[in-house]
């Protein structure tokens, strides 16, 4: 042992011999000091923003129940003093569209909401009798500025508000607080932000400093400073006098190697232990998992401190050991670019098919960025169908990637119908998003049908063929506006509320799913699952509510048979009867991979779960169990849906779709176009090269996931939504293939150093 | 922890081949050794002698398992060649050594001082006393990078006698090394002698093993071509006896009329310097009877024998060897 250590202290004396790593900890001390004046500052503020709330009708829904019942209360101190032509307004908005505002209306209610804030106070203490107020709402109301009257009245209005509707604010680190970055004397732009929000950007810029910093600067320079080590162990002279002592030289050459990650392992540990520090002091964010990424780090090195080794070895000299490592790092980088950040980016992720639907005789299907296609059978291709009739805006596919949602067959027109992402968010003047039509007669040349109703969640049909949307108040149904009027155009249709009454409160992540048998719908808003049934008259009730998670859990729903499935995005799948919302078991087939889309088939004997990571879980709903099959593309499957009872179609290999019976299980037709040049490169030519090679710019990933605790990063532009793409964070592939290497490449170099004469 | 030495030879060689391949494709094989045969008695001092080539440093580098013999048998203290355990008590100098320059005198001897199996402890009493027998005393602290060729050395030999070697093993210790520092060396190593160490000295300058070794071995193409006792190899031939002498010319040749004279030169005031060629003690014995009792005075008697070189050059040049080097 003690010859070991000995070399291991050599390693060290060696390092800290060399100039490089005086600069680097040098460099390391000067870019912590220059960090450490960076910070938050909180901004006290009265005023409300649009995005202080999370969702205003139900904020609005909310005083408007509670200022119903007897006795004081915050909601009637608010609603007394809200003007009546405003309430007009607001009640003619809610019958118009149930659970949504438009923009104008909106920032109507955040102007009345902030009147009344800057108004006199709203303090009683009969009313807030019930609510816990913060330290600073307590010490404003004990100074008596409930009666003084300007901004200390104004902030105390604004604290008891929010006191009295906690959960339907974005929290700030303290209550009605704003945050800007600070940098010694420079101030930024003051952000309403929640203290997670705040986190998760610290968070996320964090990852990228510690990715820059560490895993490219870092492992750079980390290279220079370790090159010279195991080339000048065998340099002839010194190598005869190390194998003349009583030492195993394979360990002698393993020990240097080690001596070299452990030193290197200490500098990544003060450089990480700084900006913890750093971080956790002016941020107050502290993140411990950014010590795991020390591990991490070292490994990334070590898969280029192998080849920089045997390199060494096998022609002892440093300046080829630095370049062939140099060489290396670079080819393993671009490798990664070339794959992940521009053919998977641009050239694969965008054409996948995340949708396919059977229309009648025809097969279409929808890829990632919203765009149709028709399966031609005479070509062997996939056409590009659904296409607007009008010139396609300038820059519209590029900054919306995903324009087109819900694409529904509709069996009885012979068509197809799909929504238009909202553009109120960008755009608060735009119109109300406008319904698509594209009908087989017209080769589905898309077409502006009418308005669809504010806050569209999902187009789905019903068992009877009926088109169905679901918004966050309501469900409505497509039918004709007046039959039989006898104009020449095609009669013009409107959506007609089915209910139910009252109105449904559903967040923007609400995620929905019909029971293609009986036309029920189920719907998972903020932990809680809604069951809505159909009565004789079409209209929607409510037939059973069950609230079984946290308010923050989203995840996708399906609903076929007498089951229920809840995919959470913690990777659980829960089991519902749809009866009487009983739990009937919980899955976790992926780890804590998100699901992304849920469906179920005609006659509800099987439910599926497509996850991010493109992997495909089936439900046996008969036999109540997984169904256990092995579907072709397994982690390649991009979209999934049922064809009948007994069929599903995937989607694979971004435009490859396959008809699969599932009992017995066969696999049947393929439609399978022929690659692209982009995407033969891509399979036979990256992902191979890449398969066989470290991976080390996935560990960039992994340390996302040390500091995040997320599986997944986000992709698409709506954290709200579970359908839009993430990428998945592989764990365990990159740190095994990496591994591999390196054991290979010791393995090598350790066998050379046995074998050879010095 | 030290354990007793094995009662036989430090160093047990047996008909030990060694033949180098180089290049990967087009195979060139170079015979390094071709059946050495040789032992080294613990005590002794031992010289390996030999041209360029003729396979000196690959001999020692297999006895320490730096290099695979090819056939044969090799010993190192009762252990095969390359069994670790073996090289516990090995010091080694190697030719060109080169000790990493971010060491000081100090650092570089705890570093082998603790590849050698020394605890902090022992390096720390060993290290005063071996830096001030090989005069780096003042140096310690000082960066190898600054040290001159025959400084470094000198620290090479402190290493390998770090761990109290019961055999050191020396490719060409002289080195650049300066005439004083030689002597300092030699008297080192007399004193390791007496202190029962075997010593294996690997060196090109003749004088030196000369002055030290008991025992010499010469080695010419990868062939041990003698070994022996120093004495037995110069003595053996062309061995003189240069006598001046007082008396007459006559009554001097006519003492010496059994021997053979080599040469005559008459010298001022009537004497005369005579070189006979003779061999063994005895024969020198009864030449230097015969003169007295011819009643010729003895003025001086100088036994000549071959220098080493001498001896050396002959051996390798002996037929069988177009060239002492290897072409």
């Amino acid at each position: 042992m003690r010859p070991y250590l000995a070399v291991l202290k050599d390693s060290f004396r060696e390092a800290l011999s060399s100039r490089v790593l005086w600069i680097l900890l040098i460099g390391i001390t000067v870019v912590l000091v220059l960090m450490s004046p960076l910070g938050f500052k909180e901004i006290r503020s009265s005023k409300l923003r649009r995005v202080s709330v999370r969702d205003w009708p139900i904020l609005m829904a909310k005083i408007e129940d509670q200022a119903q019942r007897d006795g004081p209360s915050p909601a009637r101190q608010v609603r007394e003093r809200l003007r009546p032509e405003f309430l007009q307004k607001l009640a003619a908005a809610a019958e118009q569209s149930p659970g949504e505002y438009t923009s104008e209306i909106v920032e109507q209610v955040v102007g009345e909401i902030n009147r009344v804030i800057d108004g006199p106070s709203l303090y009683s203490a009969a009313a807030w009798e019930n609510v816990s107020l913060g330290k600073e709402a307590r010490e404003l109301i004990d100074s008596g500025a409930a009666d003084r009257g300007g901004a200390e009245t104004s902030r105390l209005n604004r604290l008891l508000i929010e006191a009295a509707w906690p959960s339907e604010f974005q929290k700030g680190r303290k209550a009605a607080s704003e945050t800007a970055l600070v940098y010694l004397w420079m101030e930024g732009d003051p952000h309403p932000l929640t203290r997670e929000q705040s986190e998760q950007g610290v968070k996320y810029y964090l990852q990228w400093f510690v990715y820059f910093g560490l895993g490219v600067f870092g492992v750079f320079a980390s290279i220079l400073v370790t090159s010279s080590i195991v080339p000048q162990m065998f340099e002839p002279g010194a190598i005869d006098l190390l194998l003349s002592k009583p030492v195993s030289r394979v360990q002698l050459f393993l020990t240097k190697f080690a001596g070299g990650c452990i030193f290197i392992g200490l500098i990544a540990t003060y450089f990480l232990g700084g900006v913890w520090l750093v971080v956790g002091l002016r941020f107050g964010v502290w993140t411990p998992g950014l010590f795991l990424a020390v591990p991490v780090y070292l490994f990334l090195f070590a898969v280029y401190y192998s080849v920089s080794a045997l390199a060494g070895v096998l022609w002892r000299n440093a300046i080829i050991s630095v370049i062939l490592a140099v060489l290396f790092w670079g080819f393993c980088l671009g490798l990664w670019l070339a794959k992940v950040q521009y053919f998977e980016q641009y050239k694969i992720a965008p054409e996948r098919f995340v949708k396919i639907v059977p229309a009648g005789t025809s097969l279409l299907a929808v890829n990632e960025l919203g765009q149709s296609f028709e399966w031609s059978r005479r070509f062997g291709e996939w056409q590009e169908t659904f296409v607007s009739d009008e010139p396609p805006a300038k820059f519209g596919s590029f900054f919306l990637p995903r324009q087109l949602y819900g694409q529904v067959y509709d069996e009885r027109g012979d068509r197809i119908l799909a929504g238009v992402q909202g553009l109120a968010l960008i755009n608060p003047l735009a119109p109300a998003p406008p319904l698509l039509e594209g009908k087989r007669a017209t080769a589905w040349t898309r077409k502006k049908l009418n308005p669809l109703p504010l806050g569209v969640l999902s187009l789905m049909t019903d068992s009877r063929g009926e088109i169905l949307a679901l918004s966050k108040g309501a469900v409505f149904k497509l039918a004709p506006a007046k039959p039989g009027r006898g104009k020449k155009e095609e009669p013009a249709e409107k959506f007609v509320r089915l209910g139910p009454e009252p109105s449904l409160r559903l967040d923007s992540s609400a995620s929905a799913a019909i029971n293609p048998d009986t036309g029920a719908i189920a719907i998972l808003n903020r932990g809680s699952v809604t069951l809505l049934e159909q009565d004789s008259d079409g209209k929607y009730n409510r037939k059973a509510e069950k609230e079984f998670a946290g308010e923050k859990e989203m995840g996708v729903v399906a609903f076929g048979g007498n089951r229920v499935a809840v995919a959470l995005s913690d990777g659980r799948i829960r089991m519902f009867d749809s009866a009487d919302l009983s739990s009937q078991g919980e899955y976790r087939p992926f780890g804590d991979n998100a699901p992304r889309f849920a469906a179920s088939a005609p006659g509800g004997r099987w439910i599926s779960v497509l996850f991010h990571n493109r992997k495909l879980w089936m439900f046996d709903v008969q036999n109540n169990r997984p169904a256990g099959l092995s579907f072709v593309g397994q982690g390649d499957i991009s979209a999934a849906t049922f064809g009948g009872a007994n069929r599903l179609l995937t989607a694979d290999r971004a435009t490859r779709v396959t008809q699969v019976d599932l009992d017995p299980y066969r696999v049947g037709e393929t439609q399978a176009p022929e690659l692209s040049k982009e995407q033969t490169i891509y399979y036979y030519g990256l992902m191979p090269l890449y398969g066989v090679l470290p991976k080390p710019g996935e560990l960039n990933g992994v340390i996302d996931y040390f500091l995040s605790e997320k599986s997944s990063i986000q992709a698409g532009a709506n954290p709200q939504d579970m359908s839009d793409r993430r990428e998945e964070v592989e764990i365990s592939g990159p740190i095994w293939s990496s591994l591999g290497f390196v054991v290979l490449m010791l393995s090598l170099a350790s066998l050379y150093v046995w074998r050879t004469d010095f | 922890m030290r354990r007793a030495l094995p009662a036989g030879p430090v160093i047990e060689v047996e008909s030990l081949r060694k033949t180098y391949s180089e290049g990967i494709f087009r195979r060139r094989r170079v015979d390094a050794l071709r059946g050495v045969t040789l032992t080294v008695e613990p005590g002794t001092i031992f010289g390996i002698l030999g041209p360029n080539g003729a396979g000196k440093t690959t001999l020692i580098k297999v006895l320490l398992g730096i290099v695979r013999k090819s056939g044969g048998r090799a010993r190192l203290l009762g252990y095969e060649a390359g069994d670790p355990r073996g090289r516990v008590h090995v010091g080694y100098l190697p030719e060109n050594h080169r000790i990493p320059r971010h060491h000081t005198a100090n650092t570089a001897l705890e570093y082998y001082g603790a590849l050698s199996g020394m605890s902090l402890r022992e390096i720390r009493e060993r290290r005063p006393e071996l830096l001030q027998l090989v005069g780096l005393e003042k140096w310690g602290k000082t960066p190898i990078g600054e040290f001159s060729k025959g400084m470094q050395q000198r620290l090479g030999l402190a290493q390998s006698m770090m761990h109290k070697p019961d055999l050191l093993v020396l490719d060409e210790p002289t080195d650049g090394v300066d005439p004083v520092g030689r002597s300092d060396m030699r008297a080192a190593l007399r004193r390791l002698k007496d202190e029962g160490k075997s010593i294996l000295i690997n060196s090109h300058l003749l004088q030196e093993i000369e002055l030290v070794c008991d025992r010499v071995a010469i080695l010419v193409k990868g062939e041990l071509r003698r070994e022996g006792l120093v004495d037995e190899i110069t003595q053996r031939r062309n061995a003189e006896l240069e006598l001046t002498l007082h008396g007459s010319e006559q009554a001097i040749r006519g003492a010496l009329r059994d021997w053979t004279i080599s040469a005559w030169k008459p010298q001022a005031d009537g004497q005369f310097q005579a070189v006979l060629k003779i061999g063994d003690q005895a024969a020198v014995d009864r030449c230097v009877d015969g003169l007295r009792r011819a009643g010729i005075s003895i003025g001086e008697l100088v036994r000549r024998r071959d220098t080493l070189e001498e001896a050396f050059l002959d051996i390798v040049k002996q037929p069988g060897a177009k060239s002492p080097f290897l072409e």
